[in-house]
């Protein structure tokens, strides 16, 4: 027992000993890449919740971009304090996601993809058009850094207790009646209606949930870069959100956040390597999925089908 | 008054009428069942009653509440619960988590206590697993309980729909087709099932193609054909109907 609990124990706090020292000497451009990668997990835990019950949207990205432009907007015109900002950058993005997903919900699979494509082009079209709001292609330039803060360190710090907290709310997510009912609806949808679980509130509410924290995480972006453009919020953007999903396969937390870190770290380092660097994304992309259809998430329940499986069998045998 | 009552309910696709005026009852505490031959509306009628489709016209009342159009969950929540002909499960599932999920109709979820970890939230889910166990025993399913639906036989899944509509504790269940397709075996073990549940207080209603099921377990029957009630009484009656024996059964042979 004690045993098992220091198992358990120990990679967390090998993992955040690591993580809290890391700015000691990892390299600013390292350091680059793990701001990256939180506000990626951030998105694609989010991003996840829906995906759960069947439905996938491809507007994630521009609720990214509403937080992003949220806190830029509210930064450079009324000069509002950052933790505000933050806060309405959330609010205001999975307000969005209600707005849009009251209407869109009533619709299944195919369709709902394509009127949540919709969305993602009629906002991208304004953030491109308003000039006077929102910079256009130029975007929003000089927005004031967080207390006057301009080192990457404390931006880190920030990215990574946002993360943290964020895979751990999921987590329990994952975990309460909520998340059960919502893997539920993923299976059979029509018997989880005959049951009692209203689908529609459920669908809503996940795609609300995983819209606030990408607001949040575009809060934090526009702090960090110090400009917003919607070159970062684009259709390319936006695929591959949906490629970690898929990639990551959604049945377990572990499986897109493994699939995120993993390919957000291939594409950086591909980044420093010629041309040939997207065919090869591309390459690696098409060879997974050949081989694990279920995505991570699939060889991991492979490996503790397996284990049950064996320890069915030790009892079995006793 | 009757637990269940449709009042005239016609539903019409296009030019097709698959239900024609039809009444029916259902007393608290009975087995009802209901049979026809295929394309007599059965199902229709079911998807009517359950709130999976709108009837085109009449009305339905559940414990004298106007339930028509209502959506399936909210009937749910009234304790008007059903199962499916085919076999809808959630297949990814546990057979116990299958059962949990329907324990918790009645209770509204706190999910926000969840995440934090309060010690109220988790006792209450813990006492929906001790249900939860409970129903898979009742259901012989105990020995599969930690297995995926997907992965189980036939007669298993069909036990475990019905074992997911019994964790709701419903106050009428609907059961369509329970022992299509099942094997001797696996009959007379649903057929005992069913008897169980309804002797433990559940009104049930059945739907089946297996008239000699029907005839053993069930207290009244109504026969439909073409969207419309031909007959109703207790199985001998129906059994020396000659409406019944004509315009359904054909032959004797079917009956016996």
């Amino acid at each position: 027992m004690n045993k098992r609990r220091l198992k358990s124990i120990l990679p967390i706090v090998i993992g955040s000993i690591f993580f809290l020292t890391f700015p000691w000497f990892g390299t600013p451009w390292l350091l680059h890449i793990a701001i990256v990668i939180f506000l990626n997990l951030v998105l694609i835990v989010g991003y996840r919740l829906l995906y759960i019950t069947g439905l996938g949207s491809f507007c994630h990205i521009t609720f990214y971009a509403i937080g992003a432009y949220t806190t830029a907007i509210l930064i450079t015109r009324l000069g509002l304090p950052f933790g505000v900002c933050f806060l309405a950058s959330g609010i205001m993005s999975a307000a969005f996601a209600f707005l849009v997903g009251w209407p869109a919900m009533r619709t299944r699979g195919a369709y709902f993809f394509i009127i949540s494509f919709g969305f993602f082009v009629i906002f991208y079209t304004i953030l491109m058009n308003w000039y006077a709001m929102t910079g256009g292609y130029a975007g929003i330039k000089d927005i004031p850094p967080i207390m006057g803060i301009t080192t990457v360190p404390p931006y880190y710090y920030l990215a990574m207790v946002f993360c943290a907290a964020t895979i751990f709310i999921m987590y329990r997510l994952d975990r309460s009646r909520y998340g059960r009912e919502l893997y539920a609806i993923g299976d059979a949808e029509d018997l989880a209606d005959v049951i009692g679980i209203n689908v529609l509130r459920h669908r809503l509410l996940a795609f609300a949930i995983g819209a606030g924290f990408a607001g949040f995480a575009g809060s934090i972006h526009a702090s960090y870069y110090s400009y917003v453009a919607p070159a970062s919020f684009s259709l390319i953007n936006t695929i591959i959100i949906i490629a970690w999903c898929v990639i990551g396969g959604a049945r377990t937390l572990w499986g897109p956040i493994i699939a995120t870190v993993a390919l957000t770290l291939f594409a950086e380092s591909l980044r420093l390597s010629g041309t040939l660097n997207g065919i090869l994304y591309a390459v690696v992309l098409f060879i997974f999925m050949m081989m694990a259809p279920h995505g991570i998430s699939g060889l991991i329940d492979t490996l503790r089908g397996r284990r049950r499986r064996r320890e069915y069998l030790d009892v079995g045998t006793k | 008054m009757a637990l269940l009552e449709v009042v005239k309910v016609t539903k019409r696709f296009g030019g097709l009428e698959a239900l024609k005026d039809l009444d029916l009852q259902v007393e608290s505490g009975e087995l009802a069942g209901l049979i026809g031959p295929n394309g007599a509306g059965k199902s229709t009628l079911f998807n009517v009653i359950s709130g999976v489709m709108r009837p085109t016209s009449g009305k339905i009342f559940f414990q004298g509440e106007d339930i028509t159009g209502m959506k399936p969950y909210r009937i749910a929540e009234k304790g008007l619960v059903r199962t499916f002909q085919a076999t809808k499960l959630f297949m990814n599932l546990s057979v116990l988590a299958n059962v949990e999920i329907a324990c918790h109709i009645a209770a509204k979820p706190n999910t926000a206590g969840e995440v934090i970890g309060l010690t109220s939230v988790k006792q209450r889910e813990n006492e929906a697993q001790q249900m939860a166990i409970g129903i898979v025993k009742k259901t012989g399913l105990e020995t599969v309980s930690g297995e995926l639906a997907k992965n189980l036989p036939h007669g298993y899944q069909r036990a475990l729909g019905v074992a997911i509509a019994l964790a709701t504790r419903p106050k009428l269940l609907c059961l369509d087709e329970p022992v299509t397709g099942m094997n001797i075996e696996e009959t007379r073990f649903m057929t005992e099932l069913i008897s169980r549940i309804r002797q433990e207080g559940t009104t049930i209603l059945l739907i089946e193609h297996t008239i000699r099921v029907v005839m053993d377990i069930c207290d009244r029957i109504t026969v439909v054909n073409f969207g419309k009630k031909i007959a109703e009484g207790k199985p001998k009656e129906i059994k020396s109907n000659k409406d019944v024996i004509e315009a359904y059964l054909g032959t004797e042979e079917y009956v016996t």
